[in-house]
């Protein structure tokens, strides 16, 4: 088998960070409507 | 000695590891591909199973078979199953088995998550359809989960927040590998306006797809905590918004729509080509025509939410932005009739799938731009005519599509033609069946019958009498189809490499044998 570039790797983190973001973000913002909107 | 030795380590390269653990632990990009699309053809039947329940108890006004509880708890579960369970991993399965052979890579990037990306989905899927055995019943609020209602809903509350969870992660991961399978992992010479359409329509969705399941996850997160933790992110007594939900829903919803169709547009854009013995016309524009789309997904959320109440500047701007997306859709759609254009036609069972998704997607795109009008959609609001609108869309748009990659691919999986015949009338009988069953529901629609009801005034009789009875002929004829693929899996005329030998096939994936070896492309192939 060929070795997955480490590349791919790095690029695979930095999306699943975007992902954590998008999630934490959308709530994080709504918390703050709530408690100081 | 040395011949023996060459042609040993090749039979190593279609070495499968045997029995239950060559799929519980399978790391190989075409077993986790067959899976996928075997779960969703599962589920497929399933959900059809659910609508088969739904159009029986609407045949006639009066309650048949279901109270109006379970009725809506088949409604909820008929989207979930079908949005979820069927339409996205069988276009991930799809993903996982073309775009290695279509990049020239000899997995995807990340082979390891990819076998949790998919054993995710059991588990998820057990949960949601075991919501049936607990008390209160399956979700009842629809797939759209709006609070307060999803609140009062029973034990089925936690359990569907927990299987959207396995999902969405189950998709994110799903979507990260294919990104960087397209990124990092394509052959030399693979530039990237050199990729498929189907690869491209899919790196496109996966993106779609990380910014948006999160924002999902976020708002049932946020449900969760509103109904355990005593939070009130979309309780008014607490400072919240119950209309804040539909927008951060809707943020996802929209977005998701597309996640279900770009991959379809890809599909169609290899088919069409193909049996026109023509090169796609304005590959780069479908391209851009597709990140546009893609691109304006994102800001018109706000049309599902006309009624809320919402400052006019506001209806203004998401139908404007609505209408828009017409403009990149009319490209690919002109684009795909130029390819036809005088080309040498043939109407192999892959064809006549996407020629019908060319008429009857552009019949669910235009409902779509009625929908976009504010004050049309103050009538149309969640009445049937939505209800068609979506079905065109998502029935004869990505599921025809699907069916028409089966029957295109399915050779080149396999090794064996398929039963062209009865592939044939498969087609033809869903396409008729299809329309039974849908186009009266724009009538029933514009004349007021709403959404997510068991019940219905008689004036309403005739055509949903109509619409079940294709829904029951459009259901059956889809054994058909299963009768076709498993068929084809277990035996047949054998397949030549190309497949559809005098047509115009230049993807990477016809260079292999049908079927392709467990191990494809481990030294990289020259593109030129």
């Amino acid at each position: 088998m060929i070795a997955t570039p480490r590349r791919a790797r790095r690029n695979a983190l930095l999306l699943a960070g975007l992902a954590l973001l998008m999630y934490l973000g959308f709530i994080a913002l709504q918390y703050a409507r709530v408690h100081h909107g | 000695m040395a011949q023996e030795h060459v042609h040993d380590s090749h039979a190593d390269h279609d070495h499968k590891p045997t029995g239950i653990t060559r799929w519980l632990f399978s790391t190989n990009h075409k077993d986790i591909g067959t899976m996928y699309l075997s779960f969703a053809l599962l589920m497929f039947f399933v959900g059809g199973a659910m609508a088969m329940v739904i159009r029986a108890e609407l045949m006639k006004p009066g309650l048949q078979f279901l109270d109006p509880e379970r009725f809506n708890q088949m409604t909820t579960m008929h989207a979930l199953v079908m949005i979820f369970g069927a339409i996205m991993p069988a276009f991930v399965g799809l993903a996982n088995w073309m775009v290695p052979l279509q990049v020239g890579a000899p997995d995807m990037a990340l082979p390891r998550m990819n076998n949790y990306s998919f054993w995710l989905l059991p588990f998820a899927f057990s949960l949601l359809l075991g919501t049936w055995f607990v008390p209160g019943g399956m979700p009842a609020a629809g797939w759209t989960m709006y609070p307060p209602l999803v609140l009062q809903t029973g034990y089925s509350f936690p359990m569907m927040v927990f299987a959207i969870h396995l999902m969405g992660a189950s998709s994110i991961m799903g979507a990260i590998n294919i990104i960087v399978t397209i990124m990092n992992m394509r052959a030399p010479g693979m530039t990237l306006l050199k990729l498929p359409l189907f690869c491209w329509t899919w790196l496109i969705t996966a993106y779609l797809l990380i910014a948006v399941m999160p924002v999902l996850a976020g708002a049932v997160t946020m449900l969760l905590t509103d109904h355990y933790l005593g939070t009130s992110f979309f309780n008014p007594a607490g400072g919240g918004d119950p209309v804040m939900y539909q927008h951060i829903f809707w943020f996802f919803g929209h977005p998701e729509v597309y996640i279900l169709i770009l991959p379809a547009f890809g599909i169609v854009s290899e088919i069409i080509p193909t049996f026109s013995r023509k090169p796609l016309f304005g590959y780069d524009a479908m391209v851009y025509a597709t990140a546009s789309i893609a691109f304006l997904s994102f800001i018109v959320w706000a049309h599902h939410m006309f009624t809320t109440g919402m400052p006019l500047a506001g209806q203004l701007f998401f139908m404007m932005s609505t209408m828009l997306i017409a403009i990149p859709t009319g490209v690919k759609v002109f684009n795909w009739t130029a390819t036809m254009w005088k080309g040498s036609l043939s109407f192999e069972p892959p064809m006549l799938f996407a020629l019908a998704f060319l008429f009857l997607f552009t019949i669910g795109g235009f409902s779509g731009l009625m929908l976009a009008i504010v004050p049309a959609d103050y009538q149309y609001q969640d009445t049937y005519f939505v209800v068609a609108h979506f079905h065109y869309v998502l029935v004869t748009g990505a599921i025809f599509a699907i069916m028409a990659a089966v029957y295109y691919w399915l050779p080149k999986w396999t090794g064996h033609m398929y039963n062209m015949r009865v592939a044939k009338w498969h087609f033809w009988l869903s396409t008729i069946f299809v329309n039974v069953l849908f186009f009266p529901q724009h009538f029933l629609g514009l004349a007021g019958m709403p959404r997510r009801i068991p019940d219905y005034n008689t004036q309403f009789s005739d055509w949903n009498m109509v619409s079940s009875l294709g829904g029951f002929a459009f259901g059956l004829t889809q054994l058909l189809f299963a009768y076709v693929v498993l068929s084809c899996v277990r035996g047949g005329a054998k397949a030549s490499a190309k497949v559809w030998d005098d047509a115009h096939v230049p993807g990477l994936e016809w260079r292999l044998p049908s079927p392709p070896p467990f191990h494809t492309h481990e030294t990289a192939p020259e593109v030129v």
